[in-house]
């Protein structure tokens, strides 16, 4: 009896550990759905994550989506490496950007290690978010206003990266308002060209409609709190670079001549047709006439206003940005070693000979007063604030406004020319010169993803495909008058009078090359102008050219800076680029199209 | 709690109350315990056991010189036998056991403990949830005594295991005091979901992680056994699939206290650690690069007599950073008392351990009073106790655990890597001609190179090594491992014979674990160094704000403890009717697991409940039948998802108990052959998932920043994975058929295994993200998909294990082991788009092969360039040529080839000689493995990325041609760089073979210790990873069970922490 109680106290005590309810239920507090969606906050933070890209934990990746993100791929890289306007600092063969340059990017490789994703990957996602977030709009809490803003800001969101896939790819799967589930199966076939452009110039004039304007006074505009948010101007600008893009030699009519005849409507439009110039004009000029934006001018300082228009917070060019609180995001990247940067990201020799002279005149025109052996002086003032070169100023870190020397020789710093690695130039365009990366504290300070000088070049160069060549002048005379360019006699600002459109055309690409440099335009400018081939397959031009400054002799003051002399040698960097025709496009990746057989490869891959 | 009552909805209070009760309970029966007086009786009692405790059934018992006074032992070894003659000694006798004459003297209840007789067929075998004798043992079972694990002076259990047990495969990839365990798998591999292969590890029927595995003082390990096959694995249901590793501890036996010591010294180097070129050889070969670049040579003549002449060393440095930084040997000690003994009523083994394992690293931190080296530092200690409560009530009472401290220093590698060894493979890092290690006055040197290093750029602009092994600090790491079980086993005799009722209750602590670790960290910054100027001969600061050494800044992050609370409740059978044995056991068994976790599974309890059972039966241990099986569930499935069934069945059939077996064919004395079919299943699906069926919706904040004028910092909120309710399990049938034979007089013992397994049921994810390699839904989708049941894998092998052992002469024993395991997988489905070109695809190929160019040979000239198949990016002669596979002229992504060998060996293979002559032994044992690969990148074989080693110096030339060991030397990254284009060239097979362990030995007689007051001495040496034989250093200078990466298919990137080879000096004494 005595065994018999305790036998049975024992089981007790075991069977009370294993008696619980629900010991294998769900104990998560996590939100779901339904959660989500029936509280108006959390809505609106499920915007935001569109907004912020859904890179939840990792700042150095908030906002990749956008594509403009310097560290678009792992913590260093983006397009602009991949162009004539910058050489990277690293060189694994993995590596998106340098896949890129070498033409080693392929249908079957894609960016394997780090993943090329945000080609493809990420604005899907996105776009997932958007209809997901449109599909439940109705059944929250909000007001109808606060819905019906909602669905103007996703529309206007889901376009723009609808729009990301559009100039890598051309026409691309549409999945409308679909958000699919576990079950579904997909296969969707590559939209048409044309029919895409319709479909997100529609979306964008819906979404117009549904937006506040720019500026407009709480409550009829954003809350201050807001400011930042996609508005009207926004869809409108974003309309304007749609048609620009549509209108372009890339799609418009000139599809890439491998293209088969099935290819052809998904890449481009079929045949050429200038009224599209005359609608991107068109979509340009509503921006400008709408008087929402304005240029942010300050010439106390020559240009100074172009320069500090990226510093600037709050800024009447600004129609599309990431707002990001106080940071460094430019300077970690950009500044050179002195200055505690990383520099992944330096400038060429090429960028820098795009630059005109203060007088507004090209370097090469005999007139303009260039002089080679002192190649930095008297300069468009755009190019001290974009470039830092051998002898620019900027703070150093024991805060001091001090040189930076890019020379070789004696005294030589590690900033200095090194076949291969430093290209003579630093990036200065959209970095502090009054912090460095190790001393002071950076601006809040907006990245540009779509700013008021785009449109007038938008407008510019659609209206000039048009053969009103003329009527882009004003709008020219605006941007460069702005840069702290000497008007001149003429008020031309150095712009050669009555150009015809073909010198037209080659001065808005070179201006368009230089106001907008390290914005994340060049990779898609050069491509869809068709003129990556000529700028990277004419031999020696396959290299981007760097700047050698050599210091002669060590007579001077490397802290004055007065009595130095040095000798200016441009040469070629070692690492060629390739461009090849089908380039113009990138490839689906192969994966893809192995799992989505309905969709056709772009031409030549 | 305070009236009583659970409150069942809150697990932590659940918890408290059941702990607080059972142990009330517990410590309630110590103190009834009562110690019954002598007196000298002829009725004498007693209890036949084996080694490990187990009681021994059917043991004969006579007295001697009484043929006929005899009995046997009964279902739990027990007898009574009344004593009769004057000789007060009985003899035990059983079947596999030595016999024994055991002098009984005025003892009234003895224990009578029988050592197994030689041949491993004999032994008792550990397994799930209890022990078997061989002989009717039906399943796939290989084991490791602890003693053969005490030979091993390694630090980390697993590492002695490689080629002694069959099956167990395993890849030590590192040597890093602290981190030095082995990866490990039991039968290989069968499924290509990472994370998800590593085997169950039960330590005394509770359930370990692989880190505190790797804690375990071998010193506390009576036996290690593994499971192999479906009948000895099923009983762990869901997660039994990649096999059980099962331990039990030491405990306690009859005997005075005994006391025992042991204490030992090693010397640890490393396996292998590159040997790099000179300054002057790597300077030439740089100059080689330029020229194949068309770029001016870098070193003037004047420089590379610098460096060939060490005239300046200031200017032209050339340093050996391998006897800069490391030591020739790092030392490691390693000590163990314990004390064991007992009576009939307590048995008691109480052990305490130290182990200090220092690191490779020469001392610089000391200056600035500190130790950053890399060290492990481990206390361990163990009390078990077995108590009898009753007659018929046994107690057992387990605490154990261990402290442990591991230091690592912070280097401020490029690249983040803080690892000393990736800086030292590292040439933009630490060339030979890096800088001086100190200036002329006594300061940290450095030089104009690394300040702009070639093609480096500002990444490897990081200071004097020597500098950042001085102040940069280090970090801490402490762990602390509490364990607590109790069991109590309740012999049901008085309702039938041979029941009894067992119940266990564990909880175990780990705080600090390595996924979430508790560490204490002390952070230096900047310190000055000055580099030489060689134009204007003066030495400039390398970075002009930095004016002192800052200070150590203290910062520590704190762990998290893992919580596990285990509670089993056993009913065991065990009965023999004359020639009928008959076995049982029905189990519920529920396990809680609290950690931290995402956000939203912070400390959610992971809980798994289990209801086992085993029915065996055997007649005459002739023929055997058993069936195994577990209903399971487990949290992390939907409800009417969560539980499923794991049957399996196994039969012998011991031929050599035939009579017309036994009575013709003498000289084999056990002939068993076996089979056994089963299911089982696993759900792990790495750290991805916690709940597959459950949508997340994740949030963070600050993630946009609205606002004007100043930036409101905002909240975010995404969609995560999707979520799929009808997810289970994966799902593994396992078939084994087997035979055991001994021969001659049992000193030859030979099993050999056949198993094949078909895993089915496969968590995928098929968009691809867990991996990229598998999935077939479009990125279009816009999210993740949940994981599915889809992917099958096979795998199958065979195990051949022979023991053999003999004597010559009276003194001299020898014995020889061998093992040999193969095990190949296969893909059979997974979820894969369905590629262009069917050598793309991984399916039909085993686990993590990769998919990589196929290497032809060296482009020769431009003629040969012009008539090959080339890539998009311009190809020059001596780059790596490779097959044009899909037939188009150029070489792209459709030409890579899922091809060679995994990165785990398919392969492994032992073997161990040992000889025992009086007090001497000596043993030596090789380990292999073969078939496997290793692929090198970047700072592991990279020219210019890794520091150049004599391969390089071989690097093509038009006069080398095809006899060339290393693409043309350049900086370009192009077709022969391993990172963008891996191929066959870089992929090399590392088989190797390895003398493993070798071990000397003498214990002292017995005659000289004697005067000593202690009971043996014994002096020996032991050494670990002694000489390694390879194919991997046809290219490499790697270990060749380097880390490859995370899914095994990325490649080794750098040199890390090598294998220690280690020498071990040792004393044991027992009092």
């Amino acid at each position: 009896m005595k065994n018999l109680i305790k036998i049975l106290s024992i089981c007790a005590v075991f069977a009370s550990c294993t008696k619980s309810s629900g010991f294998l239920e769900n104990k998560t507090n996590a939100l779901d759905e339904t959660q989500v969606f029936s509280d108006s906050l959390r809505t609106i933070q499920f915007l935001n994550g569109i907004y912020a890209e859904g890179t939840y934990g990792n700042t150095d990746y908030a906002g990749i989506g956008y594509s403009f993100n310097k560290r678009r791929w792992e913590t260093h890289g983006n397009t602009e490496q991949s162009t004539d306007d910058a050489e990277y600092s690293l060189s694994a063969t993995t590596r998106p950007s340098v896949m890129l340059y070498q033409g080693t990017f392929s249908a079957s490789n894609y960016g394997q290690n780090p993943p090329a994703t945000d080609f493809w990957a990420i604005p899907y996602r996105n776009i997932r978010r958007c209809n997901l977030l449109l599909s439940k709009l109705s059944g929250t809490p909000l007001s109808q206003y606060m819905q019906s803003r909602i669905k103007g800001e996703t529309r206007c969101l889901r376009a723009w990266y609808y729009m990301e896939l559009l100039i890598v790819y051309g026409g691309v799967p549409n999945v409308g308002n679909n958000v699919y589930g576990i079950d579904d199966i997909l296969n969707i076939p590559r939209q048409n060209f044309a029919d895409l452009v319709t479909y997100l110039s529609n979306e964008l004039d819906t979404a117009a409609q549904l937006l506040p304007v720019p500026n407009a006074p709480f409550p009829a505009g954003y809350d201050n709190l807001d400011y930042g948010r996609v508005t009207k101007g926004t869809c409108m600008g974003l309309k304007s670079r749609l048609l620009l893009y549509a209108a372009s030699p890339l799609f418009n009519g000139e599809a890439i001549p491998a293209a088969t005849a099935e290819q052809v409507p998904l890449v481009s439009y079929p045949a050429y047709s200038v009224s599209r110039w005359q609608a991107a004009a068109d979509a340009a000029l509503a921006v400008i006439n709408s008087g929402y934006y304005s240029l942010y001018v300050n010439n106390t300082q020559p240009g100074l206003g172009f320069y500090q228009g990226f510093l600037t917070r709050v800024n009447p060019e600004m129609i599309f940005g990431v707002y990001r609180p106080v940071n460094k995001d430019f300077e970690s990247y950009y500044l050179p070693g002195t200055r505690g940067g990383s520099n992944y990201s330096r400038a060429t020799q090429n960028i820098a000979e795009a630059f005109p002279m203060k007088n507004g005149k090209a370097i090469t025109d005999p007139t303009s007063g260039f002089d080679p052996n002192n190649p930095f002086v008297n300069r468009d003032p755009r190019f001290r604030y974009t470039i830092i070169y051998n002898g620019s100023k900027y703070l150093n870190n024991s805060s001091v406004q001090d040189f930076v020397w890019t020379f070789t020789g004696t005294g030589q710093t590690s900033d200095a020319y090194s076949a291969g690695a430093n290209t003579g130039y630093y990036v200065r365009k959209m970095c502090d010169s009054t912090i460095t990366n190790s001393v002071g504290t950076g601006p809040s300070r907006t990245w540009p993803l779509m700013r008021y000088a785009e449109i007038l070049l938008n407008y510019a160069e659609a209206i000039n495909e048009t053969g009103q060549t003329s009527l882009a002048y004003p709008k020219l005379v605006e941007l460069r008058a702005r840069a702290g360019i000497d008007p001149g006699v003429d008020n031309l600002y150095g712009m050669k009078a009555n150009m015809t459109q073909v010198e037209m055309r080659a001065f808005i690409q070179n201006e368009r090359h230089i106001e907008l440099a390290y914005e994340d335009h060049r990779w898609n400018d050069i491509r869809r102008w068709k003129i990556a081939m000529t700028l990277y397959n004419g031999g020696s031009s396959g290299y981007n050219r760097v700047m050698h400054v050599t210091r002669i002799g060590t007579a001077g003051s490397l802290t004055t800076g007065i009595g130095l002399t040095f000798t200016y040698t441009i040469e070629n960097t070692i690492r060629l680029h390739v461009f090849r025709p089908e380039m113009y496009l990138l490839p689906i990746q192969d994966a893809e199209i192995r799992k989505m057989p309905a969709m056709i490869q772009n031409p030549g891959w | 709690m305070k009236d009583g009552n659970c409150d069942f909805k809150n697990p932590f209070s659940l918890k408290a109350y059941t702990m607080k009760k059972f142990f009330f309970f517990l410590f309630a029966i110590l103190f009834v315990i009562s110690i019954s007086s002598f007196a000298q009786s002829n009725k004498v009692t007693g209890v036949v056991s084996d080694s490990s405790g187990g009681a021994i059934v059917g043991a004969s018992v006579v007295e001697k010189g009484l043929p006929s006074n005899g009995t046997s032992t009964n279902a739990s070894g027990r007898f009574t036998i009344t004593l009769k003659g004057a000789s007060r000694t009985l003899l035990v006798t059983n079947i596999s056991f030595e016999p024994r004459e055991f002098h009984v003297g005025n003892a009234t209840n003895v224990q009578i403990v029988l050592k197994s007789s030689s041949g491993s067929l004999a032994d008792v075998v550990v397994i799930g949830y209890g022990r078997q004798k061989k002989i009717t043992l039906t399943g796939a079972v290989s084991s490791v005594s602890g003693v053969e694990l005490r030979e091993n002076p390694t630090a980390s259990v697993q590492n002695t295991l490689a080629g002694r047990l069959p099956g167990f495969f395993s890849q030590q990839t590192s040597g890093r005091p602290g981190a030095d365990g082995a990866t490990f798998y039991i039968r290989g591999i069968s499924s290509y979901n990472t994370g998800s292969s590593s085997p169950l590890i039960i330590v005394d029927d509770i359930e370990y992680s692989y880190d505190q595995f790797s804690r375990i003082d071998p010193n506390e390990i009576e036996t290690l056994s593994i499971l192999k096959d479906a009948s000895t694995t099923a009983v762990y249901g869901v997660r039994g699939a990649n096999g059980v590793v099962v331990v039990t501890t030491r405990r306690g036996k009859i005997s005075a206290p005994q006391i025992s010591f042991r204490g030992e010294m090693s010397l640890q180097q490393p396996t292998i650690m590159p040997h790099f070129l000179n300054a002057y050889e790597t300077a030439l070969l740089y100059n080689v690069a330029r020229k194949n670049d068309n770029q001016t040579p870098y070193f003037s003549d004047k420089d590379l007599a610098g460096y060939r002449d060490h005239t300046d060393p200031y200017r032209y440095p050339d340093i050996n950073w391998r006897e800069v930084l490391f030591k020739n040997f790092s030392k490691q000690y390693r000590g163990n008392f314990d004390i064991t003994g007992g009576t009939e009523k307590v048995k008691y083994f109480i052990s305490a351990g130290y182990l200090f394992q220092d690191g490779m690293v020469k001392d610089f931190s000391s200056r600035a009073g500190i130790n950053n080296n890399y060290y492990n530092q481990r206390y361990n200690y163990r009390s078990n106790l077995d108590m009898k409560v009753t007659q018929t009530t046994d107690l057992r009472l387990d605490l154990y655990g261990n402290i442990s401290q591991i230091n690592v220093p912070q280097i401020g590698s490029p690249n983040g890597w803080n690892d000393l060894f990736a800086d030292y493979s590292s040439f933009l890092t630490l060339a030979p001609f890096a800088y001086p290690i100190y200036n002329p006055d006594g300061s940290f040197g450095y030089s104009k190179w690394q300040l702009s290093p070639g093609t480096g750029g500002s990444v490897y602009d990081v200071n004097n090594v020597v500098g950042r092994l001085t102040y940069l600090g280090y970090t801490r790491t402490f762990e602390n491992n509490m364990n607590l079980a109790g069991t109590v086993n309740q012999r049901l005799d008085f309702i039938t014979r041979g029941l009894s009722l067992k119940g266990t209750l564990s909880y175990a602590s780990s705080y600090g674990d390595p996924g979430n670790a508790n560490t204490v960290s002390m952070s230096g910054s900047e310190f000055p160094s000055f580099y030489l100027d060689t134009t204007t001969n003066t030495y400039l600061p390398r970075s002009t704000n930095v004016y002192r050494v800052r200070r150590l800044i203290r910062s520590s992050s704190n762990g998290s403890t893992i919580r596990n609370l285990t509670t089993q409740l056993f009913l065991n059978y065990d009965r023999t009717f004359g020639s009928h044995h008959f076995y049982g056991l029905a189990l519920v068994s529920q396990s809680s697991v609290t950690k931290t976790g995402s956000s939203a599974y912070n400390f959610i309890p992971n809980n798994f409940r289990g209801f086992t059972g085993r029915l065996g039966y055997d007649y005459r241990q002739k023929y055997l039948i058993e069936f195994n099986g577990a209903y399971n569930g487990s949290d992390r499935f939907s409800k009417g998802h969560r539980y499923g069934f794991f049957p399996a069945g196994s039969a012998g059939w011991n031929i050599s108990e035939e009579p017309f077996f036994k009575n013709n064919i003498a000289f084999i004395n056990r002939f068993k052959i076996r089979g056994s079919y089963g299911l089982v299943g696993n759900d792990k699906l790495g750290s991805n998932f916690t709940y597959y069926y459950q949508q997340i919706y994740n949030s963070g904040g600050n993630q946009v920043f609205f606002g004007n004028p100043n930036p409101n910092a905002a909240s975010a909120t995404w969609e995560g994975g999707l979520g799929n309710p009808d997810v289970s399990w994966e799902k593994e049938k396992k078939a084994d058929v087997a035979i055991d034979m001994s021969l001659f007089k049992n000193k030859l013992s030979v099993t050999v295994d056949y198993f094949k397994n078909n895993r089915y049921d496969i968590l995928t994810d098929r968009s691809g993200r867990i991996d990229s390699r598998f999935g077939s839904v479009s990125a279009v989708f816009g999210q993740t998909l949940p994981p599915v049941n889809l992917g099958k894998v096979s795998n199958r092998g065979i195990e051949v294990e022979l023991n053999y052992s003999n004597k010559i002469g009276k003194d001299l024993n020898y014995a020889v082991k061998g093992t040999y395991s193969y095990a190949k997988n296969e893909i059979l489905f997974a979820d894969e788009p369905s590629y262009q070109y069917g050598y793309q695809a991984f399916t039909g190929n085993s686990i993590n092969m990769q998919r990589v160019y196929t290497w032809i040979g060296f482009y020769r000239d431009s003629a040969d360039i012009a008539k090959s198949a080339k890539p998009a990016q311009a190809v020059r002669p001596g780059d790596l040529k490779y097959a044009d596979l899909n037939g188009d002229g150029i070489i792209d992504g459709y030409d890579q080839k899922v091809q060679g060998y995994p990165n785990v060996p398919n392969t492994t293979a032992g073997l161990q000689l040992s000889v025992r002559y009086k007090g001497f032994n000596i043993g030596i044992f090789f380990q292999g493995a073969m078939n496997f690969n290793v692929r090198g990148l970047a700072e592991s074989i990279l020219a210019f990325g890794s520091n150049l080693t004599s391969v390089h110096q071989q690097a093509w030339t038009p006069e080398l041609g095809d006899n060339a060991k290393f693409p043309l030397l350049t900086f370009l990254p192009g077709i022969s760089d391993p990172r963008g284009t891996p191929s066959t060239f870089w992929l090399i097979r590392g088989d190797y073979i390895r003398l493993k362990t070798a071990e000397i030995g003498y214990t002292l007689p017995a005659s000289w210790v004697r005067p000593l007051k202690v009971k043996s001495i014994r002096i020996y040496s032991n050494g670990y990873n002694l000489f390694t034989w390879t194919k991997l250093n046809k290219l490499y200078q790697l270990d060749p069970e380097i880390n490859q990466g995370s899914s095994g298919t990325s490649g080794t990137d750098r040199v890390n922490y090598p294998p220690q080879r280690t020498i071990n000096f040792g004393l044991s004494i027992t009092f």
